[in-house]
């Protein structure tokens, strides 16, 4: 594809928003989630030109973005967190309600195998052939990563909804 | 496509365009209420997980551009001399502490195990019951025979592990299955916990080489390594 500077802009404007809710959904900081972004698309640019077409761009992208965020995060997993730093990691803008932070808090508890597939799916919305592509595994352990992913998570829901309960009559 | 094949893709892809799917949906009721359940869930899920970063954060990315790849980041600068102190004073203390206990890494077969078990996370949706007969022609490869009860068996194989052959069984826990593998040629030093990435479980030397017992999700894995090395005799 040929590198212009609307072509980088369109492609931005596109696309920001849902790899920055991919990056979050993967690092829960907004602070590194952005930097994911920003490094993924810097790397689109200069990558672009061994795209030949718009077909599999998004996926590109994201590939970008998980390559980036494994780089980060095993740069980050040698360094102290500074505790005052995770006062401020809440993104600004998400579903409040108590069933939306529930299920956030419930993805969160999943394994990352589980996690990343399902999130590629739900915001994404590859489907599991594809997801298996860009995760190198075959479609039946995508199905099966998706699957238990959703189990897990109702679960997870339904000991939340069940201890609520009991805390309700109690 | 029959309710199974339905409920099966209402768990791995429930907004899937497939005729087949939407037409099983159109003549049966009880999957229709399933599906209904699974998209509200799906809708529920895609919302809560939706985040707006900062304002202008694409505006960010194309100023970025311009200065040659510099990111811009909306963080407070001091934090990176803080940070830098911090991995200075945990890296000096996790070393101290290293060295002090003598820890080491895991060994390369608890890695092994892990990487197998993500390579074949299929195999934890399997539901064939495997029959004693079975189990006891499996183990008959490796020279082992089956002596006592292992519980329900979901899945049993024989597989490659480090170059060499390994039982891998899963096996129905208290709470979801958990991977049992029976390595016999692939000796430990001492026990290892695995912790990663979710998974949680124990990789113990034995007579025979090694066995791993991993879940993701709490198990009694000690309980089962006991019962697996009860319920298996090795001609070793």
């Amino acid at each position: 594809m040929e590198r212009t500077k609307q072509g980088f802009e369109v492609l931005v404007r596109s696309h920001a928003g849902e790899l920055y809710s991919f990056a979050y959904g993967m690092c829960r900081d907004n602070h590194l989630a952005e930097d994911l972004v920003q490094e993924t698309f810097l790397r689109a640019w200069k990558h672009l030109h061994t795209q030949r077409d718009h077909h599999g761009l998004r996926a590109w992208l994201y590939t970008i973005l998980r390559n980036e965020h494994a780089r980060q995060y095993r740069k980050r997993s040698n360094e102290t967190i500074d505790l005052d730093e995770l006062k401020v990691v809440a993104p600004k803008v998400f579903d409040a309600s108590t069933e939306a932070f529930v299920l956030r808090r419930a993805l969160q508890s999943l394994p990352d195998a589980y996690r990343e597939p399902l999130l590629l799916q739900v915001l994404g919305g590859f489907s599991c052939t594809e997801i298996a592509g860009m995760l190198d595994l075959t479609p039946d352990n995508v199905m099966a990563r998706v699957s238990r992913a959703r189990r897990k998570l109702r679960d997870l829901l339904r000991t939340e909804g069940e201890e609520n309960s009991i805390r309700e009559i109690s | 496509m029959n309710c199974l094949e339905c409920r099966r893709l209402l768990m791995t892809e429930p907004l899937d365009r497939d005729v087949d799917f939407r037409h099983h949906l159109d003549t049966c009721e009880v999957c229709a209420r399933e599906a209904e359940r699974a998209w509200e869930f799906e809708g529920k899920l895609r919302d809560s997980l939706i985040t707006a970063p900062q304002p202008g954060l694409e505006e960010r990315i194309l100023l970025a551009r311009l200065l040659k790849r510099q990111r811009i980041s909306s963080r407070i600068m001091h934090w990176s001399l803080a940070a830098g102190l911090a991995l200075s004073l945990g890296l000096s203390g996790w070393f101290g502490h290293g060295l002090m206990n003598g820890v080491s890494g895991p060994s390369a077969v608890s890695m092994a195990v892990m990487e197998h078990i993500q390579d074949e996370l299929d195999v934890l949706e399997k539901r064939y019951p495997i029959t004693s007969e079975g189990l006891g022609q499996l183990l008959s490869h490796f020279d082992a025979r089956l002596t006592g009860d292992l519980g329900r068996v979901n899945f049993a194989d024989r597989c490659n592990f480090m170059h060499t052959k390994a039982v891998h069984m899963v096996l129905q826990g208290e709470h979801g299955p958990v991977t049992v593998l029976m390595m016999p040629d692939s000796p430990l030093e001492r026990l290892e916990q695995i912790d990663r990435d979710g998974f949680s479980g124990i990789v113990l030397p034995t007579k025979y080489g090694s066995l791993a017992v991993v879940a993701d999700h709490p198990e009694p894995v000690h309980v089962l390594a006991h019962r697996v090395q009860r319920a298996v005799s090795w001609e070793i």
